[in-house]
């Protein structure tokens, strides 16, 4: 039942042509699936459901031939897809992923009926002043002399003043990336979306970058298509919502635990038994920290409170098992203490360890490959990824938020008439991700506060370590008004080099410069039991030799609540971490070059160890408790 | 000018200006160099398919890709490559003298003519049509590069035929090339 794919070695050729062009330009980037193969097993047409997402918005539009009519008139009485477009936008995983993907589309209704019959492909110009509808009949002209079966209609509008109720109805305003104080950056950002509506003007389907693939839309389409053909049961969504009020408590732990491990952290369903009301006030604590700007918001105590009941439900996930603090467990750092990597949706184990949240809203870049850069974008990828919470699609899980009876009015008190939507949802989680906030440290007191009784003369050796001999601070960077004590650059340290090698043979030798060679040991790893899949990092994502085994500097806040360390969380306590900087880190061909053995001697080692031991904030406490106080209604209610 | 403000300009004074450039009207022709340090004459695109690609070299993201993917696609094409002509036109006559052009089609399809100008004009060419490219608005350094729209098939009378989205692959692209002339040859008979 598979789409057919006009793969031809030559395309092949123009996409690895795309990557080797893009290395060493700053817009290097992993392309998106929607290039290549479907990203993941796809479940079979009619076996799953895409519930209305609501209404589409509708607006006057110009068609190719100058005619004015609207934007439902011109979506045409059959299923549409519809998106934005940009003829000039130069990111590929921008417009170029989505005319790659509807250009799929058409070449398959020029062979399969289905598809030319039911499905019209529309796409509306984010730019009237250059976009005229002469302009746009010449993107048109694509498909006068080739492959003309089937639809696909370019529109423009008359003026932004027409344009822009139709973009907000849609969501698609232009965004500004922020600076770390929540202040404006003049980066534009436009978040891509496809809309897939139907016959009714309903939105069935909104596909993000992950998710644009014609192999996925073709498949929701035949869904659609088949509705009412088969029984509700055989529904893969509606199998789980009517499953869940069979479940009983929302802390099963089912595929969460395994034999290997048992988790010491609370059950759900022993935190509620604490229940008191959610405290109102935060207690902020922002000393050392960047000036934290956030918009006039006089709903933020409601986004954050929502963002928090939502980050710890797990009835966000396919089979209610697994909620985001089961990863990022409040108690444990917000990341989780007893596991090197996560272990997510029916036991399937992550590659990597979960990062601390605490102060993420201050990380300009996400994820220890730094992949992403929008708390509000970033969370359908744990959501929607079948190995972490494991949900079909974005409207299967904003219909299972719509289905407990809690959220409805919340969201309504918190966002008014706003929908529960991938915004609404997204700004509540950030909002929350954005309050775990965490400075005041013993250090920030000492350094910034300039209280000089309470650091003590081995913390304050340690210090001077970090910034002089053992030239920590090189990376993990000191600002005069705060420290986040990291640049954000990605570098390679060399650990994950040693798990790429470290299945291959005892020991090797590498050229770490022309002519220098060294002699590298895994006895280090042998703690590490399990044979482990190689990271390459950075590599994943640009495609640059160069960038095998960069990840991203993390900050070194709380860092004595957040072990393992590493992105895999291969080294258990900070001082093994420390040994492993005395050793020089990992030697192989792309170590950075600011890491080199260190001399450093036992106290001085455990003078660096009390240091770091200084960096956790005067209010983990308030945001444990916050966390494990929240009320989160079972799965059975 | 920051390279991506610039691009920005000059992207979207490429659009108005090869609209200008090939309506076959002006006297800027006489203005245009090739690649080799010829003079270059539209004259010598009539009767042709254009395949007309409008960049600068110095562009790192999209005007490369948009060269790949029409070398690809020309190498895919057979003896009705000699009814297509693949045009480079560089926006940026400043830093793309005839000899950085070539240096910079060698990476490209043999079949590419570059053609420069001088910046004058190109400005006189704006202002002669009263066509003044779109403010930008505020960007900053970091802005995502808005480049005008840069690959364009032009008929063999000189009108824009087809604006080639970027994102469609090469042998979409053959195929539409193919078809043209195809198309162009039945014309003249
Ligand atoms: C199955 C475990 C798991 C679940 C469930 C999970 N995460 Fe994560 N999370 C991870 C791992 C592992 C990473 C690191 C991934 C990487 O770097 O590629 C991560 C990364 C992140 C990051 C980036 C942090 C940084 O420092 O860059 C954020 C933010 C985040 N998760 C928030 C969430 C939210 C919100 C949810 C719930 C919607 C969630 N996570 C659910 C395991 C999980
Ligand atoms: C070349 C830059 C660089 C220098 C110098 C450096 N680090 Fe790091 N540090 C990193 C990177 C990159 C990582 C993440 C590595 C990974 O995840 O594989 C890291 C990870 C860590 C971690 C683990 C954090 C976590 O949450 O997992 C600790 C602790 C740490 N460094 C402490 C130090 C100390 C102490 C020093 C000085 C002895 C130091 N670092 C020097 C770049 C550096």
């Amino acid at each position: 039942m598979a789409l057919k794919t006009s793969s031809f070695i030559t395309s092949n050729l123009f996409l690895s042509l795309i990557i080797s062009l893009q290395v060493g330009s700053a817009i290097a980037q992993r392309l998106a699936p929607g290039y290549g193969d479907t990203p993941f097993l796809l479940p079979d047409p009619g076996t799953y459901s895409l519930p209305s997402l609501g209404m589409a918005g509708d607006g006057m539009v110009l068609t190719d031939s100058g005619d004015t009519v609207s934007l439902h008139s011109a979506l045409g009485e059959n299923y549409a897809l519809l998106s934005f477009m940009y003829a000039s936008c130069a990111d590929v995983n921008g417009c170029p992923l989505t005319a790659y993907v509807f250009y799929q589309l058409k070449r398959n209704m020029q062979v399969d009926s289905i598809i030319a019959d039911n499905l019209k492909l529309v796409s509306l110009s984010f730019d009237p002043a250059r976009d005229t509808p002469n302009v746009i009949q010449k993107y048109a002209a694509n498909f006068d002399i080739t492959n003309s079966k089937g639809s696909w209609d370019f529109l423009t509008s008359s003026s932004e003043t027409e344009l822009i109720p139709i973009l907000e109805a849609y969501n698609q305003d232009v965004q500004r990336k922020r600076f770390i104080d929540g202040s404006n950056t003049e980066e534009l950002i436009h978040i891509l979306r496809v809309f897939l509506i139907d016959p009714q003007k309903r939105i069935r389907n909104i596909y993000s970058v992950p998710y644009l693939h014609s192999e996925i839309i073709y498949r929701d389409l035949l869904t659609l298509l088949k509705n009412g053909q088969i029984s509700p049961e055989k529904s893969r969504g509606e199998m789980f919502l009517t499953q869940s009020t069979q479940l009983g408590p929302g802390d099963v732990r089912e595929g969460y635990e395994n034999k290997n491990f048992k988790s010491q952290s609370s059950p759900l369903k022993e935190k509620n038994k604490l229940t008191r009301p959610p405290k109102t006030t935060r207690i902020l604590s922002n000393l050392g920290l960047p000036p934290y700007k956030l918009d006039k918001d006089l709903k933020l105590e409601q986004k954050i409170h929502l963002g928090r009941r939502l980050f710890l439900d797990r009835r966000l996930s396919l089979n209610n098992t697994i909620s985001c603090a089961m990863c990022h467990i409040p108690e444990q750092g917000f990341t989780n203490n007893e596991l090197a990597t996560s272990v997510g949706i029916e036991g399937r184990t992550l590659d990597r360890n979960a990062p601390s949240l605490y102060n993420v809203g201050f990380s300009p870049k996400l994820f220890q490959d730094g992949r992403e850069d929008s708390l509000s974008q970033q969370i359908w990828s744990p959501l929607l990824d079948k190995n972490e919470m494991g949900n079909p699609s974005v409207g299967y899980v904003l219909n299972r938020i719509r289905s407990i009876p809690d959220y409805p009015p919340l969201f309504f008190s918190t966002f008014g008439d706003s929908k529960i939507s991938m915004e609404t949802v997204g700004s509540a989680l950030a909002a929350y991700q954005n309050s775990l906030n965490s400075g005041n440290s013993l250090f920030d007191r000492w350094y910034y506060g300039k209280e000089s009784d309470t650091f003590e003369s081995n913390q304050k050796k340690g210090f001077e370590l970090f910034i002089g001999k053992a030239g920590c601070s090189n990376c993990h960077v000191l600002g005069k008004e705060y420290a986040l004590f990291s640049d954000y650059k990605m570098r390679n340290t060399g650990v994950g080099y040693l798990r790429s090698v470290a299945n291959q043979q005892k020991k090797q030798t590498v050229q770490i410069a022309p002519g220098v060679f060294a002699e590298v040991d895994h006895k280090i790893i042998q703690s590490v039991s399990d044979p482990v899949k190689p990271d390459l990092g950075l590599y994943a994502i640009t495609q640059n030799p160069e960038d095998r085994w960069k990840f991203r500097t993390p900050s070194l806040r709380n860092i004595s609540l957040t072990s393992p360390y590493m992105h895999d969380g291969s080294i258990s306590t900070l001082k093994e971490v420390i040994n492993f900087y005395n050793r020089g880190g990992i030697p192989n061909p792309l170590l950075d070059p600011l890491i080199q053995p260190l001399n450093l001697n036992q106290q001085e080692i455990s003078n660096l160890t009390s240091f770091l031991d200084t960096l956790t904030g005067s209010n983990v406490r308030e945001l444990v408790a916050e966390a494990t106080n929240e009320v989160v209604g079972d799965v059975g209610i | 000018m920051t390279t991506n403000r610039r691009s920005e300009f000059l992207g979207k004074l490429a659009f108005i200006c090869f609209l200008v450039m090939f309506s076959f009207t002006t006297a800027a022709e006489e203005k245009l160099v090739d690649h080799q340090g010829e003079q270059f004459s539209v004259d010598q695109l009539k009767g042709k398919v254009v395949l007309l690609i409008i960049g600068f070299t110095n562009c790192e993201d999209i005007c490369p890709t948009e060269m790949a993917r029409a070398s690809i696609a020309l190498s895919e094409m057979k003896e009705e490559l000699r009814l297509v002509k693949p045009i480079f036109l560089t926006v940026d006559p400043e830093r793309d003298s005839p000899e950085v052009i070539a240096k910079y089609l060698k990476n490209f399809h043999p079949s590419f003519t570059g053609i420069s100008g001088d910046s004058e004009t190109l400005a006189e060419l704006v202002n002669h049509y009263g066509v003044l490219p779109k403010r930008e608005k505020h960007h900053g350094d970091n802005q995502r590069i808005d480049h005008g729209f840069s690959t364009f098939i032009l008929n063999t009378l000189g009108e824009i035929e087809v604006a080639v989205l970027p994102g469609l692959p090469p042998s979409h692209l053959s195929e539409l090339l193919f078809k043209m002339t195809e198309e162009n040859s039945k014309i003249r008979i």
